[in-house]
Order: C-alpha cells, then sequence, then structure tokens
C-alpha cells in the first residue's frame, strides 16, 4: 500500500515537473487570408527542440524556461513563419499563416509537417489537409472526402453504388463519422456516387485506424474526424462549382468584423439527369446545406453553432418514394480557463431518417435514429513535456426501428410501430501525452464507458434465455418462442454494460528522421447496425445492445516504423497490426431483418479477427508529388456453436467477412505542369470483394435452387481502375477578384468492367443456369466550373 | 411480407442504380464453379386441391448436380411411403425411370400428422409434417396502372384470412406468358385477420395472357423454409443486397447416417386456384 502511495507520488512528480521557472506561450493560429483557425499547426521552439500542435480550435500552449526562442509555425501547404521571442512572462502570441500556393514559384518548406510527426506518440492516424484533396482528381466534377481516404492503406469500401467504407477489414457500422463532433450515420449520397461531405464547407480531417485516443468511443474500428469552417470573419466571400451533375455554392462573412461570423453551404444534385428511365416521373436526387456561426465573445470565449441537412429523394412514378439523410446541430463554448487549460462544451443532436413509400402495396414506413450528446472536455497543457485530456460525456440514443402504416383504406395493411428503443451511454476519460526522455514519448490512456438500455419497452422472455434454438434434427438454427414478456417502464434499465478501455501508444525516435511506434488500444461498440446483406444499404436499422445483441469489445495492436527522406522530401510509413474483436453479430441463415420487432431471434455473438501489414510511401515536395499505399491484410469472423451439438454459423469456421481484401494498392500523383495546368491521377487496385459463389443445382416445385459451399470462399473478379483529371487556371485570374477555374475529369479511363456484383440466374427464356455481371461505371468524363469572389 | 419488402427494395436499389449512370450493364460472364458431390432431393408436396378428392399424388426424387447443366439425374428404385397419425399407410409407386413416385388412394385430412418415408441405397430418410387449410380465392382485380413504372398491368387476388390464428400462406402464379413459375411466401403478421392479396406485375403481361394464382396453405416451418430457398433461387443471388446464401437444409432427416442429409421438403397444403384472363 505504502509502495503504490510512493509511484503515485512520484507519478504526480513526473507529471508536474521540477525545476526552472517557466512561462507559457499561448496562442491561435489561423489563415492569413479567411482567418480561420488551423488545426495541427507545428509550434517548434528550435533551441529546446520541443514543439506542439494547435488543437481542433486551433489552440496551442506551451511553457517553456524564460529566454529569448525563435518560433517556428509551419503547416503543409502554407508558409512557415520563423519568429524571435522573448519570453520573460507568460506570452500569449497568435500567429497568422499565408498559403504558400498563393505565392508565385520559389516556395521554400523549410520544414516538413512530418518531421514532428516522428516523435509524437500518434499512429495508424491519416490526416489529409483539404487543399490535398482539392488538387485529388475530381470524380463525377467533386472531390470527394470519403474517395479520398480510400486512397489510404487500410481502408476499402464496397465497392461501386455501395455505402460507406471499411477499415483494416471492419465492417462499415464500426467507424466512428463524426461531422463536428456530431455523429454522422451514413456518409453517402446516392449509395456512395457522393459522400454527403461538401468539401468547400470543411476544413480539415483525421482519420484514426487505430491508437485511438481515448476522448474517442462508441465505435471500434475507425474515427473519421471532420471539421466545418468557421467561416470568414473579416470580409464576404463567396465560392461554388457548377458541374454536370451537381453545382454548389457557399457563402461566408462576418456578421460582427473579427468577431462573428457565418458560413452556409449547399449542394444539389440535378433531379432528373441521373435517370435514363424515359418516363419523367421519375427522380433521385440529393441536396446537402451545412451551417456554421462563430462567435468570439473576448480571447477566452468563444462560441459556434454548426449544423448539417442532408437528403436524398429517390421517386418512381410516386409510387415508390425514399427519402433519407443526416441531420445534426452542434452548440459549442470554448473556454480558456487559463493559457494552460482549455476546455470545450458542447451539446449535439443528430439523427438519421429512412422513410419509403410504396403507394402500389400500399404502405409507409419510418424509421432512424436520434441522439442527444452532451460532452465537456478539456486539453491541460501542463508542462512541456506533458499533456493531459479528460472530458466526459452522455448520449442519450433513441431508436426507431420502424413505423409501418397504411397509405389508403383499401391497402389491407395494419398500422403497427414496431417497439421504439432507447439507450443512455455516458463516459469518462483521461488521456496523457508525456515526454519521457528526448526519444521517448508516450501516451496513455483509459475511457470507462457504461452503457443502460433502457425502457419504455416490453421484452422478450425466452427459455434458458435462448432467442435462437437449434434444431437438432435439420441443423438449423430457428427462432425461439418466447415464453412470455416483461414490461419495463420509462428509464427503467432492460441491460447494462460497462467497459474500462485502456488505450496506449509510443514512440521511440531513432534518430532525427526515424522513428519506431507501438500501440494498443481498446474500444467498445454498443450500437449495431442490422444488416445481412453484402453490403448496408440506407435500410438497415441501428440497434442498441442487450441481454441478447452484446456489446462489441475490440483489443488492437499495432506496430510502426516512420521514416523520412532526403530533407524530409519522402516520407515511408510502415505499419502492420492485428485485432480481436468479440461478440461481432452475425445472422442466422435467411434471416428476416426488414420490420424485425424480435431480432434477437435471428443473430448469435460470434467473433472476428484481422490482421494486416500496411506501406506509405509519399513524395512531399516538388512539381510531382502523391503518394503510393499498399496493404496486405485478411478479415474473418467466425460463430461457433453455443453447445457441442450445434454447428454453429457456417458450420462454426472462419470464413472472410465482407471487407477482406487481401491486396489494396492505391497510387495518387499530382502534377502541376505551370501556373495554367495542373494534372492528377488515382489508380486503383484491389482484391475482390469475398463471395459464395453456386457449387450446384436442383430441382424444386419447378424452378432451379443452387447449393452452396461454406460462405465466402470465392472472390469477384480484381477490382481496378484509373481516374484523372486537369484543372485549368485561366490567366485572366490574376488581376481581378472573381478567381474561376475549370476541373476537366475522367472516371474509370480505360472503362473496365468491374463487378459490383456476379449472380446466378435461370434464364428465362433458355432455362438455363447463367452467371450475370453487374458493372455499374464505364467511363464517366465530367467537367466542372469553380468560382471564388 | 419482409422478404417481399426486402425484394421489392433491393430491386429498387439495383433499377436505382443501374438507371443511374449511362454506361451500366449486365453481361453474361464464364465464371468456373467446383460441383459438390451429389445429394439426394426429395421434392414432396402434396396438394390438395379444394373440391377434389386429392387421392392422387406425386414426389419426386432427384440429385443435386453441376450448377451449369442443363439436365437433372432422376432417381429410380426407391420405396416410397406416407403414413397417417391413424396408421393408414399410402405407398408411392415409380413411373420406371422418371423419379417420379405416383400414389393413387392418397386421403388427405385438414390438420391431420403425416409422416414421409424414402428408402434409397439402404439409407431411410424420413420428414412429418401436417396438412395445412387455406381460404378459398374469393375475387380478382386488375388495374393498368401497376409496377414500378405506373404503367404495367397488375393483378390482384383477393382472399380473406383468419383472424383468430397465424396463417401463412405459399402463392403460386402460373401464366401463359412465362415459362417458369413464380412463387412467394407471406405471413399475415401485418394483415391479421384483413382481406390479404397476391399481386402480380408483369412488363410482359398482355390482354388475353392466362394467369393461374395458386394459394396454399402451410406451415410456419414450410414458410420459413421457402422464404430463404426463394431468397437463393430464381436470379435473387449474387445481387449487393442480397444476404450471406448458404444451402437450404429443410425437413427431411436421414435416420441411417445423420450427416448424409436431404434436400428438399416435405409438406401437405390444402390449395385454391383461380384462373385469370388478363383484360
Amino acid at each position: 500500500m505504502l509502495q503504490q502511495k510512493i509511484y503515485w507520488c512520484l507519478f504526480f512528480i513526473s507529471l508536474f515537473g521540477f525545476g526552472q521557472e517557466k512561462v507559457i506561450l499561448s496562442g491561435v493560429v489561423s489563415d492569413t487570408k479567411n482567418n480561420e483557425t488551423l488545426i495541427g499547426v507545428s509550434v517548434y521552439i528550435s533551441e529546446l527542440n520541443i514543439g506542439t500542435y494547435t488543437n481542433e480550435y486551433g489552440f496551442y500552449s506551451i511553457s517553456v524556461p524564460k529566454g529569448n526562442y525563435t518560433v517556428q509555425v509551419s503547416y503543409v501547404g502554407f508558409k512557415t513563419i520563423t519568429e524571435k521571442i522573448e519570453s520573460n512572462q507568460n506570452v500569449k502570441k497568435n500567429f497568422s499563416l499565408m498559403e504558400s500556393n498563393l505565392e508565385l514559384k520559389e516556395v521554400v518548406i523549410t520544414k516538413n509537417i512530418y518531421r514532428t510527426n516522428i516523435k509524437k506518440p500518434e499512429m495508424s492516424v491519416n490526416k489529409l489537409s483539404i487543399n490535398t484533396i482539392k488538387q485529388m482528381p475530381a470524380i463525377l466534377g467533386e472531390t470527394d472526402v470519403i474517395k479520398s481516404i480510400l486512397t489510404l492503406p487500410g481502408v476499402t469500401n464496397a465497392g461501386e453504388g455501395q455505402s460507406g467504407f471499411n477499415i483494416r477489414g471492419g465492417s462499415a457500422d464500426q467507424n466512428l463519422v463524426v461531422l463536428d463532433e456530431a455523429t454522422i450515420y451514413n456518409t453517402s449520397h446516392l449509395f456512395g456516387f457522393f459522400s454527403v461531405f461538401n468539401t468547400d464547407a470543411i476544413k480539415d480531417l483525421k482519420l484514426y485506424k487505430g491508437g485511438i485516443p481515448s476522448r474517442f468511443g462508441g465505435r471500434v474500428a475507425s474515427v473519421l474526424e471532420i471539421y466545418q469552417k468557421d467561416g470568414n470573419n473579416t470580409n464576404f466571400h463567396m465560392n461554388g462549382g457548377i458541374g454536370i451533375i451537381s453545382s454548389r455554392l457557399l457563402v461566408e462573412g462576418p456578421i460582427v468584423k473579427n468577431k462573428g461570423s457565418f458560413l452556409f453551404a449547399g449542394r444539389s444534385s440535378y433531379a432528373h439527369l441521373f435517370l435514363k428511365l424515359t418516363d419523367n416521373k421519375n427522380s433521385a436526387y440529393f441536396y446537402d446545406l451545412n451551417t456554421k456561426l462563430s462567435y468570439k465573445i473576448n480571447d477566452n470565449n468563444n462560441l459556434y453553432a454548426s449544423g448539417y441537412f442532408g437528403r436524398d429523394v429517390f421517386s418512381l412514378n410516386e409510387s415508390f418514394v425514399n427519402t433519407y439523410g443526416n441531420s445534426v446541430l452542434n452548440l459549442r463554448w470554448n473556454h480558456l480557463f487559463s493559457n494552460k487549460l482549455f476546455s470545450n462544451l458542447s451539446l449535439i443532436y443528430s439523427d438519421y431518417y429512412y422513410g419509403l413509400t410504396l403507394d402500389f402495396i400500399g404502405f409507409n414506413w419510418d424509421s432512424g435514429i436520434k441522439n442527444y450528446n452532451l460532452k465537456y472536455d478539456f486539453k491541460h497543457y501542463l508542462s512541456d513535456k506533458v499533456k493531459l485530456f479528460y472530458g466526459a460525456n452522455a448520449i442519450y440514443h433513441d431508436f426507431n426501428p420502424g413505423k409501418i402504416e397504411p397509405t389508403n383504406a383499401a391497402s389491407g395493411i395494419n398500422q403497427n410501430q414496431l417497439a421504439k428503443k432507447y439507450a443512455f451511454e455516458p463516459s469518462v476519460y483521461i488521456d496523457v501525452e508525456q515526454q519521457i526522455t528526448d526519444k521517448l514519448a508516450i501516451n496513455y490512456g483509459l475511457r470507462y464507458s457504461k452503457f443502460y438500455r433502457l425502457g419504455d419497452e416490453e421484452i422478450n422472455l425466452y427459455a434458458n434465455n435462448q432467442a435462437v434454438v437449434y434444431n437438432e434434427d435439420f441443423q438449423i438454427y430457428e427462432k425461439a418462442t418466447p415464453i412470455g414478456t416483461e414490461y419495463f417502464g420509462k428509464n427503467k434499465t432492460i441491460a447494462q454494460f460497462g467497459n474500462l478501455e485502456p488505450r496506449v501508444s509510443i514512440a521511440y525516435t531513432l534518430n532525427e528522421s526515424t522513428s519506431i511506434k507501438a500501440s494498443y488500444n481498446r474500444m467498445s461498440q454498443y450500437l449495431h447496425l442490422i444488416s445481412n446483406t453484402q453490403s448496408p444499404t440506407p435500410l438497415d436499422i441501428w440497434t442498441p445492445s442487450d441481454a441478447y445483441l452484446k456489446p462489441q469489445i475490440l483489443d488492437q495492436v499495432a506496430l510502426g516504423y516512420f521514416k523520412n527522406f532526403q530533407n524530409d522530401d519522402y516520407t515511408l510509413e510502415v505499419e502492420t497490426f492485428y485485432k480481436k474483436l468479440k461478440n461481432r453479430l452475425d445472422y442466422i441463415d435467411g434471416a428476416d431483418l426488414i420490420a424485425n420487432d424480435d431480432i434477437e431471434q435471428v443473430v448469435l455473438n460470434g467473433e472476428a479477427r484481422a490482421y494486416g501489414l500496411e506501406i506509405l510511401a509519399r513524395k512531399n515536395n516538388g512539381k510531382l508529388n502523391g503518394w503510393i499505399s499498399y496493404t496486405l491484410s485478411r478479415s474473418e469472423q467466425r460463430t461457433p456453436g453455443r453447445t457441442a451439438v450445434e454447428t454453429g454459423i457456417n458450420n462454426g469456421e472462419w470464413y472472410k467477412t465482407g471487407g477482406d481484401k487481401l491486396h489494396n494498392i492505391a497510387v495518387t500523383s499530382m502534377y502541376k505542369l505551370n501556373e495554367k495546368w495542373s494534372f492528377s491521377s488515382i489508380f486503383s487496385l484491389q482484391s475482390g470483394q469475398p463471395v459464395t459463389y453456386p457449387n450446384g443445382q436442383y430441382q424444386y416445385q419447378g424452378i432451379t435452387v443452387p447449393t452452396y459451399s461454406l460462405r465466402n470462399e470465392n472472390r469477384l473478379p480484381t477490382y481496378h481502375r484509373l481516374d484523372l483529371s486537369a484543372t485549368l487556371i485561366p490567366k485572366k485570374n490574376k488581376n481581378r477578384n472573381w478567381y474561376g477555374e475549370w476541373v476537366f475529369g475522367i472516371y474509370n479511363v480505360y472503362s473496365r468492367k468491374n463487378a459490383a456484383s456476379i449472380s446466378f440466374r435461370q434464364n428465362q427464356d433458355s432455362g438455363n443456369n447463367e452467371a450475370v455481371r453487374l458493372s455499374i461505371f464505364g467511363i464517366v468524363p465530367s467537367v466542372t466550373y469553380n468560382f471564388k469572389f | 411480407m419482409a422478404k417481399k419488402l426486402l425484394k421489392i427494395v433491393s430491386l429498387f436499389l439495383i433499377t436505382c442504380i443501374t438507371s443511374f449512370t449511362f454506361i451500366s450493364c449486365e453481361d453474361v460472364v464464364d465464371i468456373d464453379l467446383s460441383t459438390a458431390a451429389p445429394r439426394l432431393v426429395i421434392d414432396a408436396a402434396i396438394k390438395w386441391q379444394k373440391g377434389t378428392l386429392g387421392n392422387e399424388q406425386t414426389i419426386k426424387l432427384s440429385t443435386t448436380t453441376d450448377f451449369y447443366s442443363t439436365t437433372i439425374p432422376t432417381v429410380s428404385g426407391a420405396t416410397v411411403f406416407i403414413t397417417d397419425g391413424n396408421a393408414m399407410q399410402f405407398n408411392f409407386i415409380e413411373i420406371p425411370g422418371t423419379g417420379e413416385y405416383v400414389c393413387t388412394n392418397f386421403s388427405p385430412e385438414i390438420r391431420q400428422s403425416y409422416t414421409l418415408t424414402v428408402i434409397y441405397n439402404s439409407q431411410i430418410y424420413t420428414a412429418t409434417e401436417a396438412l395445412i387449410e387455406v381460404p378459398i380465392i374469393d375475387s380478382v382485380e386488375q388495374t393498368e396502372n401497376g409496377g414500378f413504372t405506373g404503367n404495367e398491368k397488375e393483378v390482384k387476388f383477393f382472399y380473406q384470412d383468419n383472424g383468430l390464428v397465424s396463417n401463412f400462406y405459399l402463392e403460386e402464379y402460373n401464366s401463359s406468358f412465362t415459362r417458369l413459375p413464380e412463387y412467394d411466401v407471406i405471413d399475415d403478421n401485418f394483415f391479421q385477420g384483413n382481406q390479404m392479396f397476391g399481386l402480380y406485375t408483369n412488363e410482359d403481361m398482355k390482354t388475353n395472357d392466362t394467369l393461374q394464382f395458386t394459394l396454399h396453405g402451410i406451415s410456419e416451418t414450410y414458410y420459413n423454409y421457402m422464404n430463404i430457398l426463394l431468397g437463393i433461387a430464381g436470379g435473387n443471388g449474387g445481387s449487393p443486397f442480397q444476404t450471406p446464401p448458404a444451402t437450404v437444409r429443410g425437413n427431411i432427416v436421414n435416420q441411417t447416417n445423420f450427416n448424409n442429409f436431404a434436400l428438399g421438403f416435405f409438406r401437405l397444403s390444402e390449395t385454391d386456384t383461380m384462373s385469370y384472363i388478363v383484360e
């Protein structure tokens, strides 16, 4: 006991540090052009060889001994500032960076962002600045956040026309996607052709594939953190683009000069252009709106309100109308308690809605998920060696699995509300980022999350607590019949879970340009996206954990090697990872999930694992730059029988998950020919998606029925594709306020017919069986005119 | 119902996706497939059409074969019989060389329990089911604005669900313009005690075509079985919105060697049929 106390004392001593009298250098870094704060800017004191980064709100704080120093402020795509600072007392110093491509030629980037990255105990994280994304090929006339991250190692998707993305073999519902801290449940417009993020309105994004800091929780595979722009608080600006598929417009400006700003961005596709169906009564389109209001009360207090609203609308002859989309609202208060202690309080609402009207069958269908999230986060810059991040948040979830109602009296359908579900998810966390020695930095933290499934709801009871029973005679799993029900009143706890989630990552610097890093993280996920299709559909519903659907628990370890070459012109990142997941839901054969009030009767808890090697090589400078990423990985799951008699799902054997892509290569390059023309390209190649092909057929009741081997033992043909784009900036831009550019793009240059699926069917005319490939995109050219003033 | 909804929605999604762009296309491709060892298939559906004696019944035996094969191997020389709860035995005699086993003295009875026995290659296969009743098809209605596009002919066959119990139905459509029968299963979950209907649209359906609708009363077990089976048969397989396919196990148990199971199902249904000339 005494020994333990001594350890704790030593721990705190090491945290707070002793020694010379220190002063604090703090402030905000922003973009000269629009006063937009910048995230992740390196602030580096060369004499002391120490540095820090700006946080999500552009704030930095670093403690230094009294003295005179040279401060270097650098950020990719911006001109580095080097400034002498005299610090005999606490200094508040704001910096304003100028975009480097605004300067003509001869831009010397003295320090690359990657240099200091090497020391930071952060791995499996990819950052793409919005400037980089905007240089990448504009697919279908627009650059796209989700398509950009697909060029990074460890990131794949299910293919064309399919929503979501997969990180390190995880499934799409295991990604936490947050836009200004608010959860986005569906990242796709038009089934994945566009993402819901309007790049014009986005400031920055960060993708965590591993080593996830403890401030994040609730999803097991990854975090994609996206920040909206704050809006220009000095001048009024507009920009936009007019394309052949969609158009967009952004307006920003001051409400109160230098204090308050607004930003509105809207985007919409054209309603009828997509459909080649002859009938003009059909339409398919999407639109979205981004808004942000920022107000700086004083140096220590900032207020923000941000919102997003997006919808997809499909309508076939008004007899089939489908509407879905996300809406989020976030109110934030930034407060500086001192120049060492930064805080942010957020109140967040997010909502995903799915609605369907099938007039010819005669019903309406509504479903959705809502959550209310209160979050308080602190960033405590204790000393030059130690930073603390801690906070708490509480989320209230409200699930509507579906409400069905007749559209007319003759429909024959009875109104039915599937049981609504409620849950409460509070958590607390602490993270410590500590520079132990010059060479060794460590980031360690802990998150404690709780989950309460709440009433009011009537819960089925089953014999032996088994909602799925095994039929030994037929060797199949079947729904159990409830033996009774139990009613839980409003806010009464139906089931609860608690999990400790330790996170740790270590960086060891071998020399100025090389480091090795290692990380471990445990994550838990209490929500499940109920889906047994090969790829998620917008119709899939979210459901909370309960006694039958257990929370998913993930353990991941990763090891990495990071190196900068030739004055940081080139960087190399190599990582390996191993993930193990408990309680991965699996569905019994033929499970019906739509409008199913008793999901527990068709699911079993299984396990999953994934492992792989990722290589990312980048060229950071010069006329030609870009990156090559390669991933070799495996992702599997299995659901063994609960007892010795049961076969389990797929005979209890491991099988490849839909996210398994053995090889995945992406080559992204950007070339600036001259002031007028620049070009970019992406080549991507990945192993085909695992699928199950028939291994025989038989005749039953006049129809042909295929037989199958075990799950996912086949693969679709290899997927590959080349996209190109060219940007023309007319000369006349130079001396005027109006800035225009033309973007020409070609998607799938050599028009490869990549298989979105291979289906096997009996030809209705010949009666013979055949394999049919569905390919969605051939070559697609596009042109967009972008403007700014 | 749910399956139907899923089918409609996935069809819709596919329609949207494929109609999306200028170049999306479907083409027939060569895919090499492996073939599993043949397995016995027992197609034993006893159907008692309302107003008939139901004495003549056929059971078909065949095996699985290569997926692309155009012929289905039949099984001859098996012993096939059904016994009812009163220990009455009905023998099924093969029309030599056809794999079709026929009984001429079958005696159907609503909710009676029957056991099928098939002896083949010294393996004994058995299955037990009850005969399930069905309501009459009471009316039919045709409109001209059905289907996705809203301008296809659409025919609805109506029947009255019994509100006192849970019912399961197999809907079968045969027509003069399609080569293969089309099936759908439905339960009364959303329709308890209501007038229910079987809905048929087909862009090839024209005036004076014949459409035959047959309604089968089925058990929940058979409903579950057909629900899965229809999901993987008839061209649904392989769509990106499809569930992972697996071989569908029926209710037939090999009493001799448990693992050498047979495919197919033994079920008994009362049926009602209505033929309709399309207007």
